[in-house]
């Protein structure tokens, strides 16, 4: 599996979200916003 | 994700959109939002396409070390409450940050599942993307 690394282009996703939208992550990148994102486990 | 909730509005400051990634069921993905109260909207990933796209790992390995086996056993002596399985428990997680261009800034994939970044890590590498005036 391929590692991301610092200064690498993220890859983009279209993601359904739990409120019923759709989002691609490069909107936020549009939009002037940088990313956070948090991958959570199993949700225990 | 409790330590990382009431920085919203700092996290808003910094221009920064902050997403949680969940491969769990959507039952389950509200049920969590519930119990944390978490303010992050929750992006589903039911196939786990995007953790492999970033790169994070899948290992039964170091999902059940020694390490995570007392730190769980820990939190019950602290009297916490286990929620019971709601699905891969193999899967590893982790955080990245990402600039307004779509360029990586931050890495820090889970090497087991008490591992996180800290949030001053995080910080210092938003506020470095913040444009000078």
């Amino acid at each position: 599996m391929t590692k991301l690394a610092v200064g690498q282009r993220a890859p983009d996703y279209q993601f359904n979200t739990l409120a019923g939208e759709s989002i691609a992550l490069s909107d936020t990148w549009r939009k002037g916003n940088h990313t956070l994102l948090i991958f959570l486990r199993h949700l225990a | 994700m409790t330590q990382l909730a009431p920085l919203h509005q700092e996290f808003a400051a910094l221009n920064t959109q902050v997403f949680t990634v969940t491969f769990g069921h959507p039952y389950w993905a509200q049920a969590w939002l519930q119990e944390t109260q978490s303010p992050f909207p929750v992006l589903l990933d039911p196939t786990q396409d995007v953790y492999r796209l970033y790169g994070l790992d899948h290992s039964a390995v170091r999902s059940w070390s020694v390490k995570t086996l007392l730190y769980y056993a820990r939190a019950l002596i602290r009297g916490e409450k286990l929620i019971e399985n709601r699905g891969d428990t193999h899967q590893l997680g982790g955080n990245f940050i990402i600039d307004n261009q779509g360029v990586v800034q931050f890495v820090y994939p889970s090497r087991d599942p008490t591992d996180r970044p800290t949030i001053a890590a995080m910080m210092t590498v938003l506020k470095r993307l913040q444009p000078t005036s």
